[in-house]
């Protein structure tokens, strides 16, 4: 914290009067490099004197404390980082302190000033930081776009016709890494294949990536790592925002949001986000859409309310998704025999419900109970050609968790109970050509749980452990205990260790969704067990000058060894896919680093290197996991003109090759070519300000590498080796597209 | 290309430098990140300046602006209006008065 303490502006002023001194000031909240706001409900308090005060809506504050004596005033308030001042003088002091919110790093604490991507130096776990400066570095559309400048996390088109993204960590598919909205765990089962969409990138206003296992406190799903995101909050937002963008691909988008302060508890705030894809393109030539057809709308609408000792927020939010690929004119609402054409028909429809609850003790400043509540309730149709799957899911989560210290705030410690329910039921439909199969694959998951995380924080370290037991109902009792450690090496160097077991029940048709594109049949073999990972990691970080300029260099590696998985299996055969329990071994060893630096002023380049060795017994044979590269690489280029009006970005990422799934073609003869090209993806934008204005024009993919030919047998769909899944690069080629945000500033 | 092309010329302007364009100093009374961020803020978005950069150990700040589309004066009325003294031209009271205690003349003694 003494870093912090540069920032606090002391005034002195006044004189002694006799033997008490008053200690006043003013406590303000961290917005942005540009604006503080009054922070109400801060919790200000002398540690010896063990009196203290709690802020009001103007953030004052004021402590009456005896003369000529050294004490230490802490500053405290949920969500924010703690901030301590030494005091030890005989005058009237008056502070005025920023508080930083915990997603807020300490590079920004420091140097209060525009940094869109970074690690949390202060958080124990590896943990980088994407604030909404990053997210608009790409500016379309969804979660799953706002990876784009990042290299931990990888996008990539989940098949060759339904036009959905699917994202990697550490070389795992997504459904690996636990997702989550303001510490909710979100995204499951149906949400695995079309979820990241339902997300509109401009509703979010930071991400947060944690690499390994994390923490113990929200559940036993994250076994590569784990995303937070944080959407716009009530009583931080714009009154109203508007973003508007077209592409060549024939994609519009319109969203809205804003917000208002109602009165000094209630502040409420509403979303809105359109799109609508209605051009046909086949650039390929294959007869097949290269983007699918499609609606989606999505809804929101949260509330706050804050008082000195509760808080509570409940929202809602609703999205509806319809879309329409596959070959040229087909339609979904249209008689399927008559028209004869093959078609990906994904309608997704998710109704989400949200809660959180606060509670903070007058007498007791350092505990506090959070209780959690989500609800939602999913229903799913797709359909791939003559494969199908309907199924709808209900769940339900509550988390309850108190929160306090252990004689001082060195050691503070987390515990509580959790609850899940899940509900799902799929019927999957599969008329193949050598197949002919519907299952039925309904679940009922109750699963209570109990947590406990101890956190011990000394001068150069930092300790946390944690365990939580689970008892689930189909799997019986689990225990998911991991650990963090950070260790200060220098002021400008620190270590971060990991280690830590992941848990995760696996569900075969949304977890392989994409699979349904292709006309292979699926074997399943009976008594899938819910897959068990352990993760293991080291990360290292240097702040450095370079260029008379602040640099970053991090550097880590992690080791994720399955002791289950569900392995899809493409080497057994070239006539199915087979799915199944691991027989053998399964790891991911992955090597990344990162640099960060300004050569010139204004200008920032980031680049990193990720080394990656995915491997699992397929076919018999310990190989190499399909679909993920070896090498993966980028660099991005960000100048900010001198009034800060114009901003420009420039990205190249590297795909090394993959080796891709070996398929039999209609004649009988095998693809040779079962490794990918290296693929390099260009991607530029051009912003420029106005006052409440701005405008954007990008280009995605500019050296216009795609497949030219992704889907095998393209000409007679129906048939037996038609198969989509061989999609590792565009589809589409060179996008460009526009837009314009107008922004009318948050005002109290 | 649009990219690098748009980058060129950007920079080709700023790169002009003629009497029409002039560059000048103004002294304010600003003293912190937030008084330099609350004036550049206003002025790189006024019509015909073309960048403003506050040096906070001098107090000064850098001005280029487009002679045909505002003048000196106006400038400084700006900086006036945001609630700060420029060179000669002292603060609007009321809007001096309207800026954070900590920003207020006297602020950061």
């Amino acid at each position: 914290m003494k870093n912090s303490l540069i920032l606090i502006l002391i005034l002195l002023s006044g004189f002694t009067f006799g033997q008490k001194v008053s200690i006043q000031g003013t406590i303000s909240s961290y917005i942005d490099g540009k604006n503080t706001e009054p922070l109400f409900g801060a919790e200000v308090f002398l540690k010896n004197a063990k009196t203290g005060d709690i802020t009001d809506e103007k953030g004052k504050f004021s402590i009456k404390a005896e003369a000529n004596s050294a004490d230490t005033l802490i500053i405290r308030a949920s969500g924010y980082y703690s901030d301590t001042a030494i005091i030890n003088s005989n005058e009237t002091i008056n502070f005025r302190i920023t508080l930083y919110p915990e997603f807020v790093t300490e590079e920004v604490i420091i140097r209060a000033k525009r940094d869109n991507s970074s690690i949390l130096r202060l958080d124990p776990r590896n943990v980088e930081n994407l604030t909404q400066g990053e997210l608009r570095k790409a500016a379309c559309c969804n979660l799953s776009e706002s990876f784009e400048t990042n290299a931990t996390v990888d996008v990539s088109l989940a098949d060759g016709v339904s036009g959905s993204k699917r994202i990697q960590m550490m070389g795992l598919n997504g459904r690996y890494t636990q997702l989550q909205f303001e510490n909710i765990p979100f995204m499951h089962n149906l949400d695995q294949a079309f979820g990241l969409a339902s997300v509109p990138g401009t509703w979010i206003s930071s991400i947060q990536i944690t690499k390994g296992a994390g923490t113990v406190t929200n559940g036993y799903e994250s076994m590569a790592g784990l995303i937070n995101l944080e959407y716009m909050k009530p009583d931080n937002i714009e009154r109203l925002f508007v973003n508007a963008y077209g592409s060549i691909q024939g994609r519009a988008e319109l969203n809205l949001h804003g917000g208002k302060q109602l009165n000094d508890k209630w502040s409420s705030a509403w979303f809105v986000h359109g799109a609508s894809v209605k051009a046909e393109n086949d650039r390929n030539k294959d007869g097949f859409r290269d983007i699918p057809l499609g609606d989606n709308l999505i809804l929101m609408n949260r509330w706050k309310y804050t008082t000195e000792l509760f808080r509570a927020q409940i929202g809602a939010k609703v999205s509806h998704t319809d879309q329409q690929g596959g070959q040229i004119g087909y339609n979904r609402y249209a008689n399927q025999t008559q028209q004869g054409l093959y078609g990906v028909g994904i309608r997704n429809t998710n109704v989400e419900l949200f809660g959180k609850t606060g509670f903070l003790f007058k007498e007791d400043l350092f505990s506090s109970i959070g209780v959690v509540y989500y609800m939602k309730y999913n229903e799913l149709n797709t359909v791939f050609g003559n494969r199908s799957l309907d199924a709808t899911e209900k769940r339900g989560y509550v988390n309850a968790m108190h929160e306090t210290i252990l004689g001082n705030t060195n050691h503070k410690l987390k515990s509580g109970l959790s609850f899940v329910y899940d509900d799902l039921v799929q019927t999957m439909e599969d008329n193949l050509p050598n197949d002919t199969t519907i299952r039925d694959f309904n679940r009922t998951e109750i699963v209570p749980g109990i947590f406990s995380e101890y956190t011990y924080t000394g001068s150069r370290s930092i300790v946390v452990v944690g365990a939580r037991a689970d008892y689930h109902n189909l799997y019986d009792w689990q225990f998911t205990p991991r650990a963090n450690y950070k260790f200060d090496l220098t002021e400008h160097m620190d270590i971060r260790l990991t280690a830590g077991r992941g848990f995760r029940v696996s569900n075969y048709v949304t977890d392989n969704l994409s699979l349904m594109a292709t006309n292979l049949p699926w074997y399943v073999d009976n008594d899938i067990a819910p897959e068990v990972s352990w993760n293991f990691g080291a990360s290292w970080l240097y702040d450095f000058m370079l260029f008379k300029r602040k640099a970053t260099w991090t550097a880590d590696f992690y080791h994720t060894l399955f002791e289950n998985q569900l392995v899809v299996d493409r080497d057994e055969s070239n006539d199915y896919i087979r799915m199944g329990n691991l027989s053998g071994s399964s790891f991911s060893n992955v090597f990344q680093t990162d640099i960060k630096f300004l050569p010139f002023k204004r200008f920032e380049v980031k680049a990193a290197y990720k080394f990656l060795d995915v491997r699992a017994t397929t076919g018999g044979e310990l190989s190499t996991v399909l679909m993920v590269p070896t090498h993966r690489g980028f660099i991005n280029f960000a100048y900010e003109s001198r009034n800060h009006r114009w901003l420009y970005d420039l990205t190249l990422s590297v795909f090394g090759a993959q080796r891709l799934p070996q398929v039999m073609r209609p004649d009988g003869t095998f693809t040779e070519d079962n490794l990918s090209e290296v693929v390099p993806m260009l991607n530029g934008q051009v912003t420029h300000k106005f006052k409440h204005f701005e405008v954007y024009i990008g280009g995605e993919n500019i050296l216009d590498y795609r497949l030219d030919n992704p889907i095998i047998d393209s000409e007679n769909p129906f048939s037996e080796r038609f198969d989509a899944t061989r999609v590792y690069s565009s589809i589409f080629g060179v996008n460009v597209y526009a837009g314009f945000r107008f922004d009318l500033g948050s005002k109290k | 290309m649009v990219v690098l092309f748009s980058f060129l010329t950007s920079y080709a302007i700023s790169q002009k430098s003629e009497t029409s364009r002039p560059t000048v100093f103004i002294q304010t009374n600003a003293q912190c990140e937030d008084c330099k961020e609350r004036i550049e803020g206003v002025l790189n978005f006024e019509k015909g300046i073309m960048y403003s950069s506050l040096d906070l150990e001098t107090k000064k700040i850098e001005v280029k602006y487009n002679a045909k589309r505002t003048s000196l004066e106006k400038i400084k009325n700006t900086i006036a209006a945001i609630g700060y003294d420029a060179d000669d031209v002292k603060a609007v009271k009321t809007a001096q008065s309207a800026l954070p205690e900590c920003c207020q003349p006297g602020g950061h003694d």
